[in-house]
């Protein structure tokens, strides 16, 4: 199928089969690698994209049904609005380890702040529930929302 | 040395940020050499069979697909076996398959997708052979392996049994301690089979390189996969270059070898770049810790001292050896923990089953028997009447005690890690209505007789390329690394590159597992830093007249006591003429090795942590609630704190979802729950409302500036703890992890229900 | 006898974006047994990815004016067939009206899942464990169906018919869901417990409704499709509603309810947990009564 799709506010052409998800063709076609997969099938969280503005898997959306909406990635996450402040927090909290959920984990905060811009640990809790992380026992990835929620605001 | 030990973990900013905005690339993010074939593998679902046919030839028909690899292209010989430890694994099932998920056909194409929809293609014909999933079935189950290979290891009986190894230590005299006794607790206990879960799955690139091959791996150890490649492909070490990638994680999972050998045979075969990536399915056939039957005899005096302790583990390996013998050999030897025990025998056999090899994984050897003995330790202490932490203080070694049979003697102070961790606990006393409360302790002892290298390179600008084998995967080698060589060359942690884990780029190094790395290369790199500072100032030296031990290295210069200053670049480039030049420093550690040992060698360290537990139960359900979690870690000294904690914080959540949920149940079918949907981790949700992380710093290690080796600590004790705080909310006695809702629940309906009977 | 990967990219299917509900009817009459309708797809591409399925053409209702959204009338709700759980939740009147709904659909993966599922989506897969399926039974939801022969309307208790099987003929789609309007009083509840506290499916669940002592009862995970448990609403009802006779209602429940032992759990455990959800979602609907009538001594006059 040929198609554009507006990513990280770029609009690219993409030629990909109809069976593509927004995973495969944003890793396979775009090269736009920052966004990581695991279980491909809604469970881990590893490959969570902003669909105009809102987290979702990118492995169970079909790419060709992400025409005319904003995706947005890990690599146009810092000039999303709470994005700088954010991964600060992050490398402020020694919130990542190994790094690999790290992407995940920044789109669903992204869209979390979003809608909540003061959220509590048990919203922060359950907006990354989907978000597997296997190194950090989520702690230092709460408290880098929590502080990334408080600057963030103050502007 | 201001950089260390301030709990800033910034100094690593260059990684860390690369982290944060998804730039740091792991294998699967590179792009492919030209002309590369996806490989997708075809596995066996069932546990054990005879192979009757692989039909290929649709598969073959599919547009994009080359070629079809399967035991018969391997000649006569059949499919080269390979093992870190003994070569017992074909790379692709030959006759006979053991374990369901075992490969049987590497399906090659252009893309991915070709490769996979092919694979669906192939149709295999095989002939069930019995299975056996636990140690009873297995012990008297025909051998899975007929005679070969022979492994090299005691009780080891090729042909006759499904006995991997069988190692038994004993001390003391058993039969009189129990004569003695006055309490003889008898339990089984029982530790499922757990996969690793790293996020990252598994990914292998190889590609011809002259006669040899070039791999990029997903791999902890890449000096160990030369060692397995070469064998392989019967090529010497210096046409194997494997390179790892920061790891998306690993816990153990991705240690040893795994597709590595594979497809560098394939790669050899068809003179192309081949890439296999595995999905999140697949790593549940890949890794996997082992299972474990114990059955536990501990005698104590009414005053609750440890007469004696006899232990019989039966260790569900899996098919193939791995490095589980090493796992399996260790917790028999330090089986009796962190306790003076005046007489054991212990028993601690490796019985290979239907199911995939299993392999390191964190807390290596140091959590199954620590199950059971502390769950003997409160059980004991229910029944004599003293407090389970009492009775832990009664019989814990104190520094310098000896350990099992002659290994390193206790080389921290476990006492006061066992003190800390209770009075942190109960610091929040009294405990509420419906609590429980449990403390247990772990102990595990570095792998031994191990080697690192590191070379460090002062560059004429006054930069420093420092060279390690260590991978990244997550315990921040790159940034304690970093910092330590800027604090010990007295430059800018922004002008130190560590490039790691490379055969090619890097000095050797054993392996990056155990938690070794912060003392084995730490050291190295110490040295090697020491060695470059050294040359500084002796060429200082010699350019200035001033007596070299009145130089000093600061803020990226050679300093007199007297004021003076040269920055390194001047000093290089008098020495070397302008814009040339570099000052190389090598390090090596190699910890004590004895013939004698049954390891091969005396602990380099031990790693001690106390875990205690606040939790209520919900009745109804027998959902677990984790109120507090303390968790006390012997470090010696901490280089990071912000990583020290994280890693900690890891490992205890890591824990709860082994000690209360996670498990891989197999049955006729194979593996049940082998996805992510069904085998649960634990999300943000599941985790403790307050954790505590503390370390204890003694200053003792024998790592830089005292350290000792942590990271895997956080997994050694929470599963007994929970059984005791559970026991004290509920009266049920859990020793059958993991410790589920539903077993819990089970446990007081039983107890309902003999209440109703009698 | 082989395991292969597993991979959504290596299926090809034709995605067909029809731009109205008859053209969704025709792609669907063209090719009925073949074609799948994809209305979220985080369940469908689950399905194909995992070689469950392997439609010719995927329907995307994405395009379709008019399925997206909630529509407010006189005597109920209609949602249309492409409404996401998260656009369901941010409904006022659902959330009034229907409060199990949203305390199912907030129980149905994560976030990022109920971002992009839908409720007709939730409910077309007919997962036995399905959280809003439940909902929509105390609710009488009913559906509307429609096809290239015309539409129809199904009420919920008809709708599931097994495990992963509706009374859906090939060809056939589901346009909208029609909730009856609730009497101002009514509340409700629903309560799940699942092997872990986060994401995961449900051991078992139960949905429950009270107003104007009726109180209506159904449940997931604990028979082969999500269930209106008539039988223990009458043996609640008979005992009354206000100080209910749980021997009986169990009793009553374990009769109706039919569990299967799998990886989440034994039937012994689940039929356990049922029960449990039960008094829960009932206790909890006392209390919800409470707060919306708060003039009528806890909402006493409800029960």
């Amino acid at each position: 199928m040929n198609y554009d799709l507006s990513v990280n506010r770029h609009r690219y052409q993409v030629d990909a089969p109809a069976s593509y998800s927004l995973l495969d063709v944003l890793r396979e076609v775009l090269a736009l690698v920052g966004t990581k997969y695991n279980c491909e099938q809604g469970e881990c969280g590893a490959c969570t994209v902003l669909l105009n503005g809102r987290a979702v898997n990118s492995c169970l959306v079909l790419a060709a049904t992400a025409v005319g909406k904003e995706i947005t990635t890990i690599e146009g996450a810092a000039e999303s609005p709470f994005g700088p402040e954010l991964m600060e927090a992050f490398t402020d909290r020694d919130a990542a380890q190994c790094g690999y959920c790290t992407p995940g984990m920044v789109m669903s905060g992204l869209s979390l702040l979003r809608d909540n811009p003061t959220p509590s640990r048990d919203e922060i809790r359950r907006a990354i529930g989907g978000n597997y992380c296997r190194c950090t026992g989520y702690f230092s990835i709460i408290t880098a929302f929590e502080q990334a929620s408080v600057k963030g605001g103050l502007k | 040395m201001t950089m260390l030990g301030t709990g800033t973990a910034r100094s690593g900013g260059g990684p860390q940020t690369a982290r944060v905005r998804g730039r740091q690339l792991f294998a699967d993010d590179l792009e492919e050499p030209a002309g590369t074939l996806h490989g997708a593998l075809v596995r066996i679902d069932r546990p054990h069979t005879r192979l009757r046919g692989i039909d290929t030839s649709a598969a073959l028909r599919l547009a994009g697909v080359e070629r079809v690899i399967t035991a018969a292209d391997f000649g006569p010989d059949g499919p080269p076996r390979f093992g870190a430890v003994v070569r017992d694994q074909p790379v692709l099932a030959d006759e006979v398959t053991r374990y369901p998920g075992e490969p049987v056909a590497l399906v090659l194409a252009d893309t991915r997708r070709h490769a996979i929809a092919a694979a669906r293609l192939v149709e295999v014909a095989a002939e069930d052979l019995p299975a056996c999933y636990d140690a009873q079935s297995a012990l008297s189950a025909d051998p899975i392996h007929a005679g070969v290979p022979a492994y090299p290891f005691p009780g080891s009986d090729p042909g006759r049994s499904n006995v991997l190894g069988e190692w038994r230590f004993d001390w003391g005299d058993v039969e009189d301690a129990a004569s003695a006794a006055s309490l003889i607790l008898r339990n089984r206990y029982t530790v499922p089979l757990a996969h690793h879960f790293a996020i990252e799955t598994y990914c292998t690139i190889a590609e011809p390189m002259g006669p040899g091959v070039r791999i990029t791996d997903t791999v902890q150890h890449p000096f160990v996969e030369q060692r397995v490649v070469a064998e392989v492909l019967g090529v010497p070490l210096s046409q194997v270059h494997i390179r790892a990638l920061g790891l998306g994680g690993s816990f153990g999972g991705k240690g040893y070898p795994k597709l590595a050998p594979l497809a560098a045979l394939v790669c050899r075969l068809i003179a192309r770049p081949v890439k296999i990536a595995l999905t999140g399915e697949e790593s549940f056939h890949t890794g996997q810790r082992e299972g474990c039957e114990v059955d536990i005899e501990t005698g104590f005096t009414t005053d609750g001292t440890i007469l004696f302790q006899r232990i019989d583990a039966s260790f569900l390996v899996g098919a193939y050896a791995d490095v589980s013998s090493r796992v399996v050999a260790k917790s028999g030897l330090h089986a009796c923990g962190p306790y003076r025990t005046p007489a054991a025998q212990i028993t601690s056999r490796a019985v290979l089953t239907t199911t995939p090899p299993t392999t390191a994984f964190r807390g290596f050897g140091a959590t199954h028997l620590a199950f059971a003995v502390e769950g003997q330790m409160d059980e004991a202490a229910h029944a004599l009447g003293i407090s389970p932490v009492a009775l832990r203080l009664k019989n814990i070694k104190t520094a310098g005690e000896q350990t099992a049979l002659g290994d390193t003697p206790v080389d921290g102070d476990w006492p006061e890690v066992l003190r800390r961790t209770d009075s942190k606990l109960g610091a929040a006393a009294p405990l509420p209505d419906g609590h429980g409360r449990g403390v247990a302790m772990g102990m595990k002892s570095c792998a031994p007789a191990t080697t690192s290298l590191a070379n460090v390179k002062l560059n004429h600008d006054g930069s420093v390329s420092a060279a390690v084998g260590t991978t990244e995967m997550g315990q921040g080698a790159v940034i304690t690394f970093g910092s330590l060589v800027s604090g010990l060359l007295a430059v800018p942690v922004e002008n130190v590159d560590v490039t790691m884990s490379d055969t090619v780029a890097t000095p050797f190094d054993a392996i990056t597992a155990s938690s070794r790395s912060l003392v084995h290369m730490g050291n190295a790199l110490m040295q090697a830093c020491e060695s470059v500072r050294q040359q500084l100032q002796e060429l200082a030296a010699e350019l200035t007249g001033i007596a070299a031990d009145r130089l000093r290295v600061q803020d990226g210069h050679v300093i007199d006591l007297d004021g003076g200053s040269l920055s390194y670049a001047d000093l290089l480039a008098r020495t070397f003429g302008p814009g040339q030049g570099q000052l190389v420093g090598h390090g090596r550690f190699t910890s004590p090795m004895d013939d004698q040992h049954p390891l091969g060698g005396p602990a380099p360290f031990y790693e001690a942590v106390g875990t205690g537990v606040e939790l209520s139960v919900d009745s109804e359900t027998g959902q677990i609630t984790l109120h507090r979690v303390v968790h006390v870690t012997d470090a010696g000294k901490v280089l990071n704190l912000p990583r020290a904690t994280g890693l900690d914080d890891g490992g205890v959540v890591m824990a709860l979802g082994l000690a209360t949920s996670e498990q891989l149940v197999y049955g006729r079918n194979g593996l049940r729950n082998g996805s992510t949907l069904d085998y649960r981790i634990p999300s943000a949700a599941d985790i403790p409302e307050d954790l505590t992380d503390i370390f204890l710093e003694n200053e003792d290690g024998p790592g830089p500036f005292g350290s000792k080796g942590l990271g895997e600590g956080g997994i050694l004790a929470i599963a007994p703890a929970i059984s005791e705080a559970v026991f004290q909310c509920t009266g049920v006695r859990i020793r059958d992890l993991p410790i589920t809702a539903e077993a819990v629940w089970m446990g007081l309906h039983k107890q309902i229900r003999d209440v109703n009977a009698s | 006898m082989v395991l292969t990967p597993l991979s959504l990219a290596s299926h090809s299917f034709v995605l067909a974006q029809p731009c109205s509900p008859e053209e969704v009817d025709k792609i669907l009459a063209a090719d009925p047994l073949e074609a799948k309708v994809l209305a979220g797809g985080t369940d469908l591409l689950v399905q194909i990815r995992g070689n469950a399925i392997a439609p010719e053409t995927v329907v995307d209702l994405g395009q379709v004016p008019g399925l997206d959204g909630v529509v407010e009338l006189q005597d109920g709700l209609v949602i249309n067939a492409a409404t996401t759980l998260r656009k369901l939740e941010e409904e006022a009147t659902v959330g009034t009206r229907y409060q199990a709904l949203i305390d199912a659909g907030r129980t149905v993966g994560s976030p990022q899942i109920q971002n992009v599922a839908t409720l007709v989506g939730n409910a077309c897969n007919a997962s036995p464990a399905a959280d809003t399926p439940v909902a929509l039974l105390i609710f009488d939801a009913t559906f509307t169906i429609r096809g290239v022969a015309g539409s129809r309307q199904v009420v919920a208790t008809d709708f599931w018919i097994g495990p992963r099987r509706t009374c859906l003929q090939p060809g056939e789609w589901v346009a909208a869901v029609r909730l009856p309007r609730t009497a101002d009083a009514m509340a409700s509840s629903y309560l799940r417990v699942g092997r872990t506290r986060g994401v995961d499916l449900a051991i078992a669940g139960v949905a429950c409704a009270i107003t104007a002592g009726e109180i209506r009862i159904a449940c997931t995970g604990v028979a082969p499709a999500p269930k209106r448990l008539t039988h223990v609403e009458s043996v609640f009802a008979a005992g009354g509603l206000r100080e209910p006779d749980w021997r009986s209602i169990t009793a009553a429940l374990n009769e109706e309810i039919d569990p299967i032992t799998d990886i989440r759990g034994t039937n012994t455990y689940k039929r356990a947990v049922a029960a449990v959800c039960l008094k829960r979602a009932y206790a909890q609907t006392v209390t919800r009564i409470g707060r919306k009538n708060p003039n009528r001594q806890g909402g006493s006059d409800e029960l």
